[in-house]
């Protein structure tokens, strides 16, 4: 059966039924004391008939069971014999119907009178309280199937006094169609004792607007157990509950940032410091996992995450940045290591605040930490090169500044001494051959330090071109120590060349020059007395040539400088010249796919060597 | 040349020798007694022994003791002291001249007429 019917038929049904029984079972005990008085006192009937009908209607309490005693009772006086066969039934029937009217008028107004003061009372403060809330009342007759709300209820359902039909259709049809059914239902359960009359449901109302209604309602019951009234209330809660959308909305949108973020979030609780939340990127850059860095982890655990300050010293759990957030309520910025649990260390940029409530009181901490490893090694690389390229830059200035030194000084000399010797002439002195014989070395001196220049930028161009030959090294070596041990009898220059001949493809004057310019600076820069000792030494793939001195030795810092463009050895400052005497030899034995190197140490002597390969040999047949 | 008159000691501080060969050899057939020194330690050393000269020529880029260290020391010892020349090969002369504090300069190369112009402003005509 369609439950939409059931209701109005409920409502139909009559309830005075039992009152009925009752006005009748008394009726009939007082007939029965009265046909037994009668017999006692022949007037008796006439005052004990009414009286009778009045008690009966009290007990009863009903109209009905007052007409219905008043009506067997005057039957009843018909068969009586007394005064006449009508008067008494008459009697009877208006003292009967008399009494019952005026008793039952009695009783309602009685009760009329006691309920109005408290219903107002009531009124008021339910009404008082509905405002507040923002709840409408409702109350059904269910017997009646008459409904009654306030006005609250019909500014929900978008309905005015006039166009409410005062009947629970009033609230069928304001109902949402899809919701329309499953609140019947609910109804219906409520009505039949299942359940609590309690449920949500849409209201579409007439001016299109959907508004979401929490209902709660009570049924009373009358001693059968069936449902004659129910009463609740209706409470509007579109807004609450889009609100509460729009946070939870709000909440996923910032755990999907969260979790999405590059950089590591925790959140630990007030104040325990249990951690509640850390997203995926916090434990990658920690390096751990979720049962060992989150689960159980208070303040106490913290040390589970192997935090260090920049300077690689621990830090105790009570001074970690997130647990002074959540205990003192300190906001902290600063740099930090985390040490995986494989060793390896990450540098972490970290931020840290508390999360208070509106009146101050300390909610959780936050961290949020960004890993600047890469960064930091990127950052030094970037200083590193900017370092080197500044020294460049220095060098090349200190350079430039050198040659410019270096040009003018012999210039500034030659100029001079032509001036001088231009004033001689003039004053009609002869011609000094001395002072020409200074010019002349000091233009060599230019001439020398500009085929250097020259050199060098032709190397540093790649335009310097070698013009191979086969020789033979071991003469080249030679012919250029014999050369310095005339130019500096006094020295002794040791070379073993009674060995075989070496043959290379080699250009013989760029090596010449490579050979005389590191027998030049073993000369210079060792004591006199000391020997200079010159070897060539034959490998599988390549010859060495090695020029050992007895000089004061060089520093790594030295040595590194040594072959540089533009930068000179520490201990010959005093020495003129533009210090490219080794980086010329580089770049010639570099051409010749070779190395040039020095091995030496401060006081222990220098030995400079460059090694070729022996490959050239081939190109000798072939060319 | 007058002879009867005093001549003026220079002071001529340069390590290269043909330099120092030309401007000694020029400043005396100027008339003038030219004392050198081939670093600024010696021309320290000389100007603790001997009078002021009347005037400095230094050049600055030297060995054992240049120019700079010459000029500071020249200054913390002689409070009455004669006027110097500076002689460099810098790029930047006057900088350099402003740097180690003297009252003139020559920038390298110069001529004869150069010197004898600085020695005309800071000491008259011979």
């Amino acid at each position: 059966m369609d439950h939409f019917n059931l209701i109005p038929q409920l409502a139909r049904a009559r309830h005075p039924v039992s009152q009925i029984s009752w006005g009748v079972v008394v009726s009939g005990i007082i007939i029965a004391l009265e046909s037994l008085l009668w017999n006692c006192f022949a007037s008796t009937p006439y005052v004990l008939m009414p009286l009778g009908i009045i008690i009966t209607s009290f007990f009863g309490g009903g109209l009905w069971a007052g007409f219905t005693a008043t009506l067997i009772l005057s039957f009843y006086g018909l068969t009586f014999p007394g005064p006449g066969h009508w008067v008494s039934p008459l009697i009877f029937f208006v003292t009967g119907v008399l009494g019952t009217v005026l008793v039952d008028l009695a009783q309602t107004k009685i009760r009329e009178l006691a309920g109005k003061e408290i219903r107002a009372e009531e009124a008021e403060r339910l009404k008082f309280a509905a405002a507040a809330a923002n709840i409408g009342i409702w109350e059904w007759d269910i017997l009646n199937d008459h409904m009654s709300w306030d006005d609250q209820m019909l500014t929900f359902y978008g309905i005015d006094r006039t166009s409410f039909t005062g009947h629970v259709d009033s609230w069928q049809k304001g109902l949402h169609p899809e919701d329309s059914a499953y609140s019947n239902q609910i109804l219906e359960e409520a009505l039949s004792g299942k359940t609590n009359f309690e449920l949500e449901f849409r209201v579409a109302n007439p001016g299109g607007q959907i508004r979401l209604i929490k209902a709660n309602g009570y049924v009373m019951r009358d001693e059968q157990g069936k449902p004659i009234k129910m009463f609740g209330l209706n409470r509007d809660i579109t807004e609450e509950r889009e609100n509460l959308k729009k946070i939870e909305e709000l909440k996923a949108y910032f755990e999907a940032a969260l979790v999405q973020s590059p950089a590591g979030v925790v959140i630990g609780d007030a104040p325990t410091g249990l951690l509640r939340f850390v997203n995926p990127a916090a434990l990658q850059i920690a390096g751990g996992d979720e049962d060992t860095l989150v689960k159980d982890v208070d303040i106490d655990r913290y040390a589970r995450w192997r935090i260090a300050d920049i300077d690689g010293v621990p830090i105790a759990n009570e001074d970690l940045p997130l647990a002074q957030a959540i205990r003192s309520g300190r906001s902290t910025s600063m740099n930090l290591i985390f040490i995986r649990p494989t060793g390896e260390k990450r540098v972490v940029f970290s931020q840290t605040a508390p999360v208070r409530r509106t009146d101050g009181s300390i909610i959780s901490g936050v961290t949020v930490f960004v890993d600047t490893t890469e960064q930091q090694k990127l950052m030094e690389e970037l200083n590193t090169a900017r370092e080197v390229a500044e020294s460049a830059m220095r060098a090349k200035a200190k350079f430039l500044d050198i040659a410019a030194h270096e040009l003018r000084t012999p210039v500034t000399a030659a100029s001079l001494l032509t001036q001088l010797t231009q004033r001689q002439l003039e004053k009609g002195a002869g011609l000094d051959k001395s002072v020409l014989q200074r010019i002349r070395v000091q233009l060599d001196r230019l001439s020398r330090l500009v085929v250097d220049l020259l050199e060098v930028s032709k190397l540093d161009r790649g335009v310097l071109e070698l013009r191979y030959e086969p020789t033979d090294l071991r003469t080249l070596v030679s012919d250029c120590s014999s050369t310095f041990q005339i130019q500096f009898p006094e020295r002794k220059i040791i070379f073993n060349s009674s060995n075989g001949a070496i043959e290379l493809m080699i250009d013989p004057i760029r090596i010449y020059e490579v050979v005389s310019n590191l027998i030049d600076n073993a000369i210079k820069y060792s004591p006199e007395g000391s020997p200079i000792e010159l070897e060539l030494e034959t490998g599988p793939e390549s010859v060495r040539f090695l020029v050992r001195d007895h000089g004061p030795g060089l520093t790594e810092e030295g040595q590194r400088k040594l072959f540089s463009a533009f930068e000179r050895g520490t201990n010959n400052e005093q020495t003129s010249g533009l210090g490219l005497g080794l980086f010329i030899c580089r770049g010639i034995i570099a051409l010749h796919d070779g190395t040039i190197g020095v091995h030496s140490a401060p006081g222990k002597g220098s030995t400079f060597y460059f090694d070729l390969p022996k490959k050239k040999e081939l190109k000798k047949t072939g060319s | 040349m007058n002879i009867h008159k005093p001549q003026k000691t220079l002071l001529v501080i340069e390590d290269e020798a043909d330099i120092l060969f030309s401007l000694k050899t020029y400043l005396e057939s100027e008339g003038y007694h030219v004392v050198t020194a081939g670093n600024g330690k010696e021309g320290l050393t000389f100007l603790n022994m001997n009078p002021m000269p009347a005037l400095v020529l230094l050049d600055m880029k030297m060995p054992v003791m240049n120019g700079w260290e010459f000029s500071n020391e020249y200054r913390k010892q002689f409070p009455l002291r004669a006027p110097l020349v500076v002689m460099t090969a810098a790029a930047d002369a006057e900088a350099r001249a402003r740097e180690a504090q003297a009252n003139g300069w020559l920038g390298k190369p110069f001529s004869l007429e150069e010197i004898n112009n600085q020695l005309q402003k800071f000491l008259g005509t011979q």
